[in-house]
């Protein structure tokens, strides 16, 4: 005679087998607002801005996974102009400041008015392509490390969103250099989420190409980071 | 490594490829002038050594004036890789358009030795051509 199993002391469904009743997944988080359809354009750009800057891995485990490519660039596109605008603003406001601030700068360093002006007016047509070539240098560090585990798509839209903090570039001197670490720190903890990867070895295809492809880079940041500091010091 | 023919998927990508060739086909009569924004490679200013992209600028300015092999022969990674990028995006749309084969690049070991064998070998030409 077949045993029956022992009868749960807790009222619910009788069980007739001792498989444990499947796990009821997780519900799926919805997709961040900016690619949401139907919410109001300026309450997704900025809902999503905030959450981007504010829990940046939840959001970009958001990020939907799909081939579409509109909405990220249409807010890199967004963000990226009003980080360009504000520093080439203040770069023509604070021009005449540069030779105190970088002793060791000459002229090279300093672009004439006009040609700030028309390198900020053309943005519309050269940053999309900027945002692009940033992705594909990014994507192409991402495979050599091993990283690319999702296509080029996935890395185009983490760099989009990781754009969030171009428009830091508002706060006088030191906007720009905060929001390119942030940017960094954002761009790391993008790729790790929607590649779903280690964080180091997306901290290796972020770190990677700033160290061997933009070595200058690198150096430029550390010596304004130094010019600031210095100034500070003289000053206090 | 393997093909497989372009589906309506592949069509964003193609587009954005093509926003992104058309922007550089359209900033070339500015693009003197907007080289003069890019500062020198500080790298390449305090040490005297190239930096990976060293020379892509100039490359750009050489490719926009149609002169591709003395672009190749400043930066043969920098040429190939903005010359055939800007090419086959203004052709993308069409390919996929047509259904055409698509390349898709797993990231396996030995692939991964190539490309950063051809990077180390491309720094060590501008190295050793004094970019």
């Amino acid at each position: 005679m077949e045993e029956r199993p022992p009868m749960s002391p807790e009222p619910g469904p009788p069980m007739y087998g001792f498989a444990p009743p499947p796990p009821t997944p997780p519900p799926a988080l919805p997709v961040i607002p900016w690619e949401q359809p139907g919410l109001h354009v300026f309450s997704a750009f900025f809902q999503t801005a905030g959450m981007l800057l504010s829990s940046p891995r939840q959001s970009f485990e958001r990020v939907a996974n799909t081939t579409r490519v509109a909405r990220p660039l249409v807010f890199g596109l967004i963000v990226g102009l009003v980080g360009v605008a504000a520093e080439t603003f203040w770069n023509l406001l604070l021009r005449d400041l540069l030779p105190e601030f970088f002793p060791w700068a000459d002229d090279r360093y300093r672009v004439s008015q006009a040609f700030a002006v028309m390198g900020a007016a053309t943005a519309p047509v050269w940053l999309p392509m900027f945002l692009v070539l940033v992705a594909a240098l990014q994507h192409l560090f991402l495979f050599l490390v091993g990283g690319a585990k999702r296509g080029f798509v996935a890395t185009f839209r983490v760099v989009a969103y990781s754009w969030v903090t171009m428009p830091l570039a508002i706060i006088p001197m030191c906007g720009q250099l905060a929001g390119g670490i942030w940017n960094i720190v954002l761009l790391v903890i993008g790729l790790s989420a929607v590649h779903q990867i280690s964080t180091g070895r997306a901290a290796a295809a972020v770190l990677l190409p700033l160290i061997l492809c933009c070595a200058c880079v690198g150096m430029a940041l550390a010596l304004f980071g130094a010019a600031i500091f210095g100034a500070l010091g003289a000053g206090g | 490594m393997t093909w497989h023919r372009a589906t309506r998927d592949d069509l964003p990508v193609a587009g954005l490829w093509a926003l992104a060739a058309g922007g550089a086909v359209a900033i070339l009569p500015f693009a003197p002038h907007l080289a003069q924004l890019l500062p020198p490679c500080p790298l390449h200013e305090l040490t005297g050594i190239p930096c990976l992209t060293c020379g892509a600028t100039r490359v750009a300015l050489l490719l926009a004036r149609g002169e591709a092999f003395e672009a190749l022969a400043l930066n043969p990674m920098a040429a190939l890789g903005l010359g055939a990028g800007v090419l086959c995006g203004l052709l993308a749309p069409a390919w996929v358009g047509m259904r055409g084969p698509l390349l898709r690049l797993t990231p396996a070991p030995h692939w991964r030795l190539a490309l950063a064998v051809a990077l180390a070998a491309n720094w060590a030409y501008l190295i050793l051509r004094g970019v």
